[in-house]
């Protein structure tokens, strides 16, 4: 018969649970955790063999003792675990995907490769759309501003397109009052300024581009 | 019945294998290449939502190609948030939907080229002449043995047409890797039409690449009884 003896520590939203099993004969024993979902200590970003959903199994010998450790986003329950009754599964012989995973190594490309901002969903789902300009997830910091620009052109270009009186006073209250109107036109001359340099850059390097030719086939023969 | 194309060094030319026989077998091909795919991509759902849970293994599969195909993502976020585990239920999926399903699996001897072997009734080992890619073959073997999944055939691949007729080799190689051997010759009809996306029966149908596929699609078919 094993016994179950358990510690709880609570920190920062995450229970950590520590259970320390004991038998005097040994004993094949599977737990069941309480607290669920159940984060399991991973090797090769697999949950550690005997992990299965929110059960472990394990073997205790006679007289030894096994130190099971998790965590949980739960609240922390008083007992964060019990002995399953019934007992556990004979071993399968059979090789399982995680336990190749485990033995063999993982092969995704670690975290520190995937370029910031990348997601894994479909890229077309993260194209802006008309309706959400604003602060696209992935955008560069000059997609960004290009969009702005453009925001801030059509403002002004509905604003220089008015006429009549009424024209006037709707398009001045659409953008936000007449302070808003004059904060605009000092924006617009500070995109204008950082557009020029844009330009500018880009025809320098325009003719760098134009000037490089790299000589490969003379590097392959020195390299 | 599901067969799973592997080798032990990159650009020996797995994919090729693994799309021509598909086409041979009327089989789905899977991309299961997962950091590096190198079969045609599309647009819509593919093998990396599926392993990631965003879709199911059927509706992946393209039946708008020359082969079916389940392709497999291009990005490395896509690569990193897919579980390698869940391939095997994946595969089942499709084949019990399908049928015949082919594995395009990475090279070498991680767990992305494990978890595709397991998943095999049987395997096919692609190499090419040149000693270190038979000598990598060797550790490939020894994984298929070690998951318990059959070697059908070995594909000695890119053999100069002038030795294709020449036994010895093919021989010698059999002996050590434990199972026949059937050489694709170099071909450019064969070339040609992976770079157009078609088997190379479409595009050359007298070839002698043509011809070896042929002999391979039903060396398969027969060992796995289907």
């Amino acid at each position: 018969m094993a016994t179950l003896d358990w510690q709880l520590s609570h920190a920062d939203g995450v229970t950590l649970v520590e259970l320390l099993v004991t038998a005097e004969t040994t004993t094949q024993v599977r737990i069941e955790s309480t607290l669920t979902p159940v984060w399991p200590p991973r090797r090769q970003g697999v949950p550690a063999a005997g992990w299965d959903g929110n059960s472990f199994e394990t073997t205790v010998a006679a007289g030894d003792r096994v130190v099971v450790g998790y965590a949980s986003p739960a609240e922390p329950d008083r007992p964060p675990a019990r002995l399953a009754t019934e007992p556990p599964e004979t071993a399968d012989e059979t090789v399982d995907p995680r336990a190749l995973v485990r033995a063999l190594g993982e092969a995704n490309p670690p975290r520190d490769l995937v370029p910031a901002g990348e997601t894994a969903s479909d890229p077309a789902e993260s194209q802006p759309t008309d309706d959400e300009p604003a602060a696209v997830e992935g955008a560069t910091p000059l997609q960004s501003w290009f969009r702005a620009v453009e925001r801030r052109l059509a403002d002004a270009e509905r604003l220089a397109g008015v006429e009549s009186p009424e024209e006037a006073s709707a398009a001045v209250a659409a953008v936000g009052g007449i302070e808003a109107v004059k904060q605009l036109q000092a924006q617009l001359a500070a995109d204008r300024e950082r557009l020029d340099r844009l330009s500018e850059r880009n025809r320098r390097l325009e003719d760098r581009l134009r000037g490089v030719e790299i000589p490969t086939a003379v590097l392959e023969r020195v390299a | 019945m599901i067969l799973t194309v592997t080798a032990g060094k990159g650009g020996v030319g797995k994919s090729t294998v693994a799309y021509n026989l598909a086409a041979e077998l009327d089989a789905v091909v899977v991309d299961a290449d997962l950091g590096m795919a190198d079969l045609p991509e599309s647009r819509g759902p593919d093998l990396h939502d599926v392993l990631a849970g965003r879709a199911a293994p059927v509706e992946a599969v393209r039946e708008d190609g020359p082969v079916d195909l389940l392709p497999c993502g291009r990005s490395l976020a896509g690569a990193r948030a897919a579980d390698a585990t869940a391939l095997v239920e994946t595969v089942r999926r499709v084949a019990d939907q399908y049928g015949r399903v082919v594995v395009d699996s990475p090279a070498g001897m991680r767990s992305d080229a494990g978890v595709p072997l397991l998943v095999g009734d049987a395997c096919l080992l692609v190499t090419e002449p040149a000693r270190a890619a038979v000598a990598d073959a060797l550790r490939t073997r020894e994984l298929a043995r070690v998951v318990e999944t059959p070697l059908a055939r070995v594909v000695l691949n890119r053999v100069d047409p002038d030795r294709l007729d020449e036994p010895a080799r093919a021989e010698r190689l059999a002996t050590v890797l434990g199972a026949p051997v059937v050489a694709v010759p170099d071909s450019t009809a064969l070339a040609r039409a992976q770079q157009t996306g078609q088997p190379v029966r479409a595009v050359a149908p007298t070839a002698t690449a043509t011809e070896q596929f042929g002999r391979l699609g039903n060396a398969v078919a027969t060992v796995l009884g289907d």
